[in-house]
């Protein structure tokens, strides 16, 4: 398993409680506040590849996160 | 004044303790405690009227009018005795010549304190004194000896009775190596002699009876300061002296705070170091390095310079998280910052196998800011990252948090407050609105209830602990929730109400059980959930649900109902109860959960807002507030304000001249991973063994060689500079400029008590980072830092070395509302408005013990080390701790055939280490425990990935573990020996951090 994968299943556990939509939000604004774009990114691609290894919910919720373009580069020196 | 300079020792030994102070360089000693009160009364002192509160002892009003009385038994920590006669008084219309220190000021009261009649008694006192005080004591030639200074200043030199010499002592004293003995010393003719020990067991200071007087401030210290009770007097009339209850110091239940040695108005009790270096010639004002107390000391040093030399360091009463007290490390364990291991110079190697080159600090600086670069260059802006200290000054997290924001363009940066308070952060932000604890440690002076859970404050916070138990004393009420027997269950005069045995693993269901005995017995404050919190009908409906009732939760928790619902009333009965917990709370899979499970039931109690209740994280080190509050979390700028806040971040990017990312970096264990997957290929660590102190040694090691470049900046070449190729000196605490930020949200100064040993300043360094990188950072100053702190963080906007100088500490928020600080939060209000009330579900943790891993092995600290052991290990307070030992129950010990001292294998699913074994009854069946604190044990080679659901703290309280004899033979008589025995053992904590 990834550590996408078991960080947003441990993720879901948590929420296992709400209706169902209500978690599926719960989960993908949890993983929009902290994770890091490329870490969601690896977790949509593991979801759009249908990966056994995640939670329903995680996988619903990995198809509605937001997705950041590319990655601004700061670093432009002057 | 914060900087104290002295002319010269000389003076020191004429004056100390005469003029209302406890040395030359020290605070103004008021003889007695402060008192309280609205009342006033008022009394003239030789003809000087003034007003104190009710209550107030005579020689107290005296010292704050600017009369000195003379004393030898008063002190202002101790409560009045009134046994040496010294200070007494006359009275008008008083008969005799009363104590000043134990008769309480009457309105309308005049006193005459140098009365002719006053001045002979005390001189003959005096003499009294001194024919039993040798007249060659090395303290008073030294200038260590308030009665000897008495004694001049009260024209005391003639002793009819003769004084008893005692040179044989003094070679003895000086060598430091003479063993515990009973000597005698030449007492005059018709003086009756007496044994006399001399004890130097304890590895920082010596008991030298022969220039005791048996005021009983020792003893009194150790009781009413320390709360240990080591100390005892023994014997009768002229043959009674000090006793550790026995036996030496080292070996009694003594733990070194030094409370002892700083109440002695002899030098009966000395720090070694007084001995071997003489008396100090300044002092500087600063700040504990240690834990997250965060004490206040008066640094006492020799020189000037680099060259300058600590001789000892005192706790200052005007502290305002210590009031005076210490413990071992914070008053002993300092040596490390002088020790050989030190680097002091900045090195490289091309790879982790070569051997360190010394290098300028131009070429180390350029190696890292062109590997940086080039990283960069090849796998993209996010490819490197930092983690900051919480071992440093909010000054040095700042600048380090600001490179990698503008000069490495991202959000990768991380604290080592990931492992152990991110749960604290992420729950109180949730229900309360922000990141912090609620109170200061001043307010558990007013509670009635404590609820101390996964915490051992006399290990790991004992400075705060020794208040706690002062409270308990007073009869405040204690439950205790922890796996292990810990001190504060039963120790000298302090007993829990109730020891809650708790199972690892299973806090959320306990804390769910105190909260739904609280709601379906009626013992909610409805008015206050009403007025205060939102989310209640529906947290009221859950947590009433009989799946959260303690017996339906026992099974998990192991904890009888019925002593589960006598704990609950007894916190919800109590006018004010308070939580402290510490990261038996935190590094659990439901971390998060449980600190917002803490919250609600304090919410449910009405418990917020006021002196004497509210959520207490005891922080682990001395910065954990700080280094979070500085923005240190990759999700967070400064003030914990998300980074994907347009409005928060145009304030930096005006400041800096920098686009800011707006999404959230890696945090500590993903950079792991990511490296692993070859994405993360650049890490600067500040101040962190990553490689000892993070879950799953084997996982961290592998992360941190699969990276072209670690950049380490410490004291010593750690673990985690194994796998480093560039090396930069850092700065003990004792070369820092700056402040820390303490559990209570105090920020205190840190000054420089002599130059840095490195020749720069931490923050300076990465700086430096910063412009070769192509960043322009700079600050003339660390002030120049906070400055810009305040300018950008409104919960700091009215902090600056120079308010701090002036007020001595401020606890944030420091605003145009609170210009002083804030004591006590979510007053009036949350800070989120509301408080939220969250539905704490029990979501078990993952780890399950099983036929192959049978045992669940939790971890922890101990009193003498710290942390990774990097300083303590380094100073004597190995004497008490000098290797990591396992401590598991009777049953669990016999039916593996292991007995006390035995090498033991501990084995994990991730890893295996092998260490002594102690049999412990502290220990409940099923539950073993050890400390983190040596490498060559690597305790974290065994603890997993598994991690807090919300902030990846890793769940180091919760680790399946089998445990059996590691070689063939059984301990040896004197291997077993020299682990102690149950009792004698320094208790390991629940922290971690």
């Amino acid at each position: 398993m990834t550590p996408e994968a078991r960080m947003s299943n441990d993720i879901a556990r948590h929420f296992k409680h709400l209706p169902n939509e209500v978690a599926v939000d719960a989960i993908a604004r949890h993983i929009e506040t902290f994770w890091d774009p490329a870490m969601r990114e690896r977790l949509r691609n593991l979801a759009l590849a249908h990966d056994d290894s995640l939670d329903a919910q995680v996988t619903a919720a990995a198809k509605v996160l937001k997705r950041k373009p590319e990655r601004h580069e700061t670093q432009a020196q002057p | 004044m914060s900087i104290q300079e002295i002319d010269s020792p000389v003076d020191t030994a004429v004056h100390p303790g005469l003029d209302g102070f406890s040395g030359p360089i020290g605070e103004r000693d008021y003889g007695t405690p402060k008192v309280t009160g609205t009342a006033t009364v008022q009394v003239t002192i030789d003809g000087q009227p003034i007003d104190v509160p009710a209550g107030t002892s005579v020689l107290r009003a005296a010292t704050e009018v600017g009369v000195e009385i003379p004393k030898l038994c008063a002190t202002d920590s101790l409560k009045a005795f009134g046994s040496c006669r010294m200070c007494v008084v006359e009275i008008d219309g008083a008969r005799g010549v009363p104590a000043s220190c134990t008769t309480p000021c009457a309105d309308g009261m005049v006193v005459a304190t140098a009365t002719e009649q006053v001045q002979r008694l005390r001189r003959n006192t005096m003499e009294l004194y001194l024919s039993d005080h040798p007249e060659d004591c090395d303290g008073c030639a030294r200038g260590n000896c308030e009665m000897q200074a008495m004694a001049v200043s009260l024209d005391s030199a003639e002793v009819r009775y003769g004084r008893p010499e005692r040179t044989s002592r003094s070679a003895a004293a000086e060598s430091l190596k003479a063993p515990m003995a009973t000597e005698d010393f030449a007492a005059p003719e018709g003086i009756l002699s007496r044994p006399v020990p001399f004890d130097d067991s304890n590895p920082y200071f010596a008991f030298d009876a022969a220039s005791c007087i048996v005021c009983s401030r020792c003893v009194r210290a150790c009781s009413e300061v320390q709360g240990t009770f080591a100390l005892t007097v023994e014997g009768r009339g002229f043959g009674s002296t000090i006793s550790a209850s026995g036996t030496d110091f080292l070996s009694s239940e003594c733990v070194s705070c030094g409370a002892c040695v700083q109440a002695c108005p002899t030098s009966a009790l000395q720090e070694h170091s007084i001995v071997q270096l003489g008396m100090p010639t300044r002092s500087v004002d600063t700040t504990c390095a240690y834990c997250g107390v965060g004490c206040s000391f008066r640094a006492e040093v020799q020189g000037e310079g680099a060259d300058s030399k600590v001789v000892r360091m005192v706790p200052t009463k005007a502290g305002g998280a210590n009031e005076g007290h210490s413990c071992v490390k914070g008053r002993f364990a300092y040596g490390y910052a002088a020790h050989d291991d030190r680097q002091l110079s900045p090195m490289v190697r091309d790879t982790i196998d070569d051997e360190w080159r010394k290098v300028s600090w131009e070429e180390a600086i350029a190696k890292v800011a062109d590997g940086f670069k080039a990283l960069q260059a090849e796998h993209g802006v996010g490819a490197i990252g930092g983690i900051s200290s919480s071992r440093c000054t909010n000054e040095e997290v700042y600048v380090v948090q600001k490179m990698v924001r503008a000069a490495f363009g991202n959000n990768n940066i991380d604290t080592c407050a990931r492992v152990c308070h991110s749960p604290t952060g992420y729950g109180l932000k949730q229900t309360f609105g922000t990141s912090a604890g609620t109170q200061d440690f001043r307010s558990v002076e007013e509670t009635d209830v404590i609820l101390l859970i996964g915490a051992n404050p006399t290990d790991a916070h004992p400075v705060f602990a020794s208040r706690m138990k002062r409270r308990l004393r007073a009869g405040a009420k204690l439950i205790v929730a922890d796996p292990r027997r810990i001190d504060l269950v039963r120790s000298p005069h302090v007993e829990a109400e109730h020891h809650l045995p708790l199972l690892p693993g299973s806090n959320v269901a306990f804390i769910n059980a105190m909260a739904h005995v609280i709601v379906t017995e009626g013992l909610h404050d409805q008015q206050f959930l009403a007025e205060r919190c939102e989310d209640v009908n529906g947290f009221l409906s859950f947590i009433a649900d009989l799946g959260h009732s303690p017996e339906a939760t026992e099974e998990f928790t192991g904890v009888p109902a019925a002593e589960l619902r006598a704990a609950a009333r007894l916190f919800a009965s109590g006018a004010n109860g308070a939580v402290y917990y510490g990261l038996g709370v935190t590094e659990h899979s439901q971390g998060s959960t449980m600190v917002m499970g803490l919250a609600n039931l304090a919410m449910l109690t009405g418990n917020i807002g006021r002196p004497g209740v509210g959520i207490n994280p005891l922080r682990g080190q001395n910065n954990v507030q700080g280094a979070c509050d500085m923005g240190s979390f990759p999700h967070e700028l400064p003030g914990y304000r998300h980074v994907s806040e347009d409005s928060v971040r145009a304030i930096y990017e005006e400041l800096w001249g920098r686009t800011l990312d707006p999404e959230p970096g890696l945090r500590i264990p993903n950079m792991f991973d990511s490296a692993l997957s070859g994405d993360f290929r650049g890490l600067y660590v500040q101040g962190e063994d990553i490689a000892q102190s993070d879950p799953n040694t084997t996982h961290v090691e592998a992360a941190l060689r699969a990276m072209d470049l670690v950049v380490v900046q410490d004291l010593f070449l750690n673990e985690t500079a194994r796998f480093a190729h560039v090396f930069l000196p850092g700065t003990s605490f004792l070369e820092k400029d700056g402040t820390f930020t303490n559990a209570e949200r105090r920020i205190n100064r840190v000054r420089p008590v002599f130059d840095s040993k490195v020749g720069k300043d931490e923050w300076d360094i990465t700086c430096a980072i910063g412009r070769a990188m192509g960043y322009d950072m700079s600050y003339a100053s660390a002030s120049e830092i906070m400055d810009e702190i305040a300018a950008t963080t409104p919960t700091f906007a009215g902090v600056s070395f120079a308010r701090l100088d002036a007020e001595g500490s401020m606890q944030w928020p420091v605003t145009d509302a609170a210009p002083t600080g804030t004591p006590t939060m979510h007053v009036d209000q949350f800070v989120r408005g509301k408080g939220r009330l969250v539905e704490t579900v029990f979501v078990p943790t993952t780890e399950r013990s099983t036929r192959r891993f049978p045992l669940i092995l939790t971890t922890g600290r101990i009193l003498s080390q710290y942390n990774v052991g990097a300083q303590t290990r380094r100073t004597s307070n190995s004497t008490w701790h000098p290797e990591d030992i396992l401590e598991l129950h009777p049953a669990d010990a016999e039916m593996r055939g292991i007995s006390t001292g035995d090498l033991v294998d501990l084995s994990s699913r991730v890893g295996s280490t092998t260490l002594r074994a102690m049999v412990s009854e502290r220990m409940p069946p099923g539950v073993v425990y050890t400390t983190f604190h040596h490498p060559v044990t690597g305790a974290n080679v065994v603890t997993t990935d598994n991690s807090d659901w919300a902030t990846n703290c890793p769940e180091y309280k919760v680790t399946a573990v089998q445990v059996g004899v590691a070689n063939s033979r059984g301990a040896t008589d004197a291997e077993a020996a020299a682990i102690p025995s149950y009792g004698d053992l320094p208790e390991p904590a629940e922290t971690r951090a």
